[in-house]
């Protein structure tokens, strides 16, 4: 039919074949998940990200326990006693993150955010007569929430391929979903740091307890595409890194989380011929080293053997017997054999590290052994720093001294490193409600609503031809709201928005809609009701349905939008894929819709005219 | 066709007696609901017990426990199948002889020792701030759309039409989930939500009918408009229906029930009170424009 050669519906047909392929995602792996839940339309959703209500796994909500406190009467020279005073004093007892909200030195007011709970009695007993206690209130700031979120995700999270969810909920609430955990699981996650090492020479010099606060990152005054990120140790903490740091310039200190201690690498040969810089390997060591940009060699404390991708090489196959007993786990580098994993699983808990990341691209070869030996990352010791040390110096506040290609990814990189160091959460957190949820929306569901949406689709089809007795306009109504569904979930895929029990809402109603709009539109082409109707043009009958179209879906789109501004966590994604459905189907679909009724009528109109 | 012999036959103020009427009753069976603390709520928005057993060498058959647990508390009971045990959650939080019931029933019928189990309460996973923070979306929702409803139509007159039947039908699904025990949980409120956006669709069609098309009687054009409209609500219950009555997840029975009672009684606040204010409004405007052209 001609109408197929428009340019409109072509663009229909484009988006939706687009769309299909996002949903479908074939380049990426099946998530087992959504498999163990869904069965086999996992295959061909797998570009969609599904909710805690679909898969199955726990909501759990959290609650930040931060006070603000006022302080007044601070002694003379307030930014002194402030800053030099009261501030280390609160964060070395209170082993916390103090933040200052207002600093006033003329009334000598100030309001810092600690976070925990804490009592008038204990605050002053800390500070001495340096100041006076006014009032404390339970409050949490915006931006000490997201960071939170941050370091949890890091915790919970750190690749991505859990998919967990943590969205804040206003106030001191922040929501915690992970897929395929049941509570208590999902708890032990949260409480759970991550494991911090700091080598130095080759030995364990700092641990997680030694530090006692991170601050932001800033961009270096002193050098371009540098970032500062400033951090606290403990006194212990310091005395031991002085005088190890003494006189040793440009130095490599190596930081790892969650070291696997028990493990040993086995990658596939192959790796070492691809540009591994800055990373080598070590055969006899049998370990990876790593050089500084100023030619310092460091180790990576991780033993690793290379052997071919389908038998194992003599010598991996020695080194491995050896160490058996010893250690406990392999990690596996690439894609070995299954008689490799058979002959290794005797010996060893085998594990895979997969090099293809959650949004389908590889990692490089030096990323890949990173993550499988947990370094996170290598800071020099700068030359005024060493110097400092060897005069006697011990300083407890320190700064890592990043340098990257750009000023923006060594901010980034700076803001990662932090998450990583910030072993206590800067403010205490308390688990306010915790709700399993089964995957009853399963494969049994599956089936039912396949038979639902049958019947429906009948149901609706018998309806409509009852009314304008023509089958086409049931079958374009049918088939325009699949192109709907399509691409509103060909959108959620590509701005990764996770479907959840509020986004299927969104999904029907935009699907929903979509049928009263197609019969607003047949109903006003196909009239014959009143008298003057037939003195409307065709095209003016079209334009007079889009007048009630626009003015329902801008109303809703208006109202969805207050409830994404305003409303959190369900309203929110409810909102966002109505908004977005909404629009693609009164831009795209609808109007493609009312074309392909024109031209049933148009035909029409010539048939009984030729007869 | 018959169907609109109310629009065709009652006076306006017949015509809104009816909405009216099924508000005030549907209003009447909220209050009592809430008078009697009876509105079904379901586990997100209100405490509940949590029974931990664990454990355990030899999980026992899921159904025997949750029957075992719903014999003697009287309450519904969901049994959770976890590593070394089980988790069963309750209905309603127990109390120190629930505890002490529920303990001695697993030692005497499963050979559980009492200190496997422990009892636990949950908290509501919708807390008052979020609840606080729908209301305020809600209130947000509605401004936005007098607001969209004004641009189209610059008559205070048809906002006030639209937003009371939209508020009525939100106070209405209220009263039937009230009387047919349907509970207020995340599901239903996204069901609510979804209504915001449904049933503006119909008042939409029905006053750019009567008040932006020229020729015809207003009462005419009302019955014209309604039959474009049942048609809409008619093709919507369709699915509806068949996803209430052929699926079994709550959570999908929960969003469709809310759904259908909202769309039929949006029928009645859309077609019956907001027909009726429109079909006064616009006869008077003709009235006046027909004592100007004298």
């Amino acid at each position: 039919m001609s109408v197929f050669k428009e340019r409109r519906i072509a663009l229909l047909l484009l988006a939706v074949f687009l769309c299909a392929m996002l949903v479908w995602s074939p380049w990426k792996a099946v998530d087992t998940k959504v498999k163990n839940a869904l069965g086999w339309p996992a295959q061909y959703t797998r570009g969609l990200r599904f909710g805690v209500d679909i898969i199955g796994g726990s909501r759990i909500i959290l609650a930040l326990e931060a006070s603000h406190v006022t302080f007044e009467n601070i002694q003379d020279n307030v930014e002194n006693t402030w800053w030099g005073a009261i501030v280390p004093k609160l964060e070395d007892n209170l082993y916390i993150d103090i933040k200052t909200i207002s600093l006033d030195p003329t009334t000598k007011k100030a309001v810092a955010e600690i976070g925990r709970s804490v009592t008038e009695n204990l605050i002053e007993a800390i500070i001495g007569d340096l100041g006076s206690v006014t009032s404390i209130e339970k409050k949490t700031t915006s931006e000490t929430c997201d960071e939170v979120i941050d370091i949890l995700r890091a915790r919970v999270d750190p690749t991505g391929l859990r998919g967990a969810q943590l969205r804040s909920l206003g106030a001191n609430l922040v929501l915690y979903e992970i897929p395929g955990l049941l509570p208590g699981e999902a708890e032990t996650l949260l409480g759970k740091p991550g494991r911090l090492e700091i080598f130095f020479e080759n030995e364990i010099l700092l641990r997680g307890e030694d530090i006692v606060s991170v601050s932001a990152p800033y961009p270096s005054r002193e050098r371009a595409q540098t970032a500062d990120l400033p951090f606290r140790l403990t006194d212990d903490g310091a005395a031991r890194f002085s005088s190890a740091a003494a006189n040793k310039p440009n130095y490599p200190t190596v930081i790892y989380v969650d070291r696997p201690t028990g493990a040993i690498v086995v990658f596939d040969n192959e790796i070492l011929g691809e540009p591994l810089a800055p990373l080598e390997y070590d055969p006899d060591e049998k370990m990876f080293k790593g050089s500084t940009g100023e030619g310092m060699i460091y180790s990576i404390h991780v033993p690793a053997i290379g052997t071919a991708k389908d038998e194992l090489s003599p010598q991996a196959q020695q080194f491995l017997e050896e160490q058996a007993g010893l250690k406990l786990k392999v990690r596996l580098l690439g894609d070995f054999s299954q008689s490799i994993i058979e002959n290794l699983s005797a010996l060893y808990t085998v594990e895979s590290i997969f090099r293809q990341t959650t949004e389908g691209t590889e990692k490089s070869a030096e990323e890949w052994i990173k993550e499988a030996c947990g370094l996170k990352s290598v800071v020099t010791i700068t030359p005024e720093l060493a110097a400092d040390f060897a005069a006697g110096k011990i300083a407890k506040d320190l700064r890592i001294t990043i340098t990257r290609s750009s000023l923006d990814d060594a901010m980034n990189e700076a803001k990662n490193l932090r998450v990583v160091l910030s072993e206590r959460l800067p403010v205490k957190i308390e688990i306010e409600s915790e709700t399993p949820i089964e995957a009853r929306l399963g494969a049994e569901f599956l089936k039912q609503a396949l038979i639902a949406g049958l019947v429906a689709l009948l149901g609706v089809g018998v309806f409509v031809y009852f009314r304008y007795r023509h089958w086409l306009i049931g079958l374009a109504i049918i088939g325009t709201m699949i192109c709907e569904l399509i691409i509103t979930l060909g959108a959620a895929s590509l701005i990764g928005w996770t479907i959840g029990l509020p986004e299927l809402g969104g999904l029907i109603i935009v699907i929903g809609t979509g049928i009263d709009h197609q019969i607003i539109i047949t109903d006003e082409v196909f009239r014959g009701g009143l008298p003057q109707a037939g003195r409307v043009s065709l095209s003016g009958r079209v334009s007079r349905a889009f007048a009630v179209i626009f003015a329902a879906a801008a109303t809703t789109i208006a109202a969805m939008a207050m409830l994404a501004l305003i409303g959190f966590g369900a309203m929110r994604g409810f909102a966002i894929i109505t908004i977005i459905g909404m629009l693609i189907a009164v831009l795209v679909t609808r109007p493609a819709y009312a074309r392909f009724v024109s031209a049933i009528v148009m035909r029409r109109q010539s048939k009984v005219a030729s007869s | 066709m018959k169907l609109a012999w109310p629009q065709q036959r009652l006076s306006n103020r017949q015509l809104i007696a009816i909405p009216v009427a099924l508000a005030i009753f549907l209003s009447a069976a909220i209050i009592a609901a809430l008078a009697f603390d009876a509105f079904p709520l379901s586990t997100d928005f209100r405490e509940s017990g949590l029974i931990r057993v664990r454990g355990l060498e030899n999980i026992p058959d899921a159904g025997a426990v949750e029957i075992a647990v719903e014999n003697l508390l009287d309450y519904n009971a969901d049994v959770d199948i976890v590593e070394n045990g089980l988790d069963i959650g309750t209905n309603n939080v127990l109390g120190e002889n629930e505890t002490l019931l529920v303990k001695s029933m697993f030692l005497s019928q499963f050979g559980i020792p009492e200190n496997s189990v422990t009892v636990k309460s949950r908290g509501a996973t919708i807390t008052s701030i979020y609840s606080e923070q729908a209301v305020k979306a809600m209130i947000g929702a509605f401004v936005a759309m007098g607001i969209i409803i004004f641009i189209a139509f610059r008559r205070r007159i048809t906002i006030g039409a639209i937003l009371l039947a939209v508020g009525l039908d939100l106070l209405g699904v209220f009263g039937c989930m009230a009387l047919f025990r349907v509970e207020l949980s995340l599901a239903s409120i996204a069901g609510l939500l979804m209504l915001i956006g449904y049933t503006v669709d119909t008042n939409i069609l029905l006053t750019t009918r009567v008040l932006k098309r020229v020729g015809g009687e207003p009462k005419e054009q009302v019955v014209d408009a309604m039959h474009t409209g049942l048609m809409m609500s008619g093709s919507t219950l369709i699915p509806l229906f068949a996803l209430n009555l052929l699926t079994t997840a709550p959570q999908l029975y929960e969003l469709t029930a809310v759904l259908i009672f909202g769309i039929i009684i949006d029928i009645f606040n859309t077609w019956f009170l907001n027909a009726a204010i429109i079909i006064r409004h616009a006869e008077r405007q003709r009235r006046k424009e027909y004592h100007v052209s004298i």
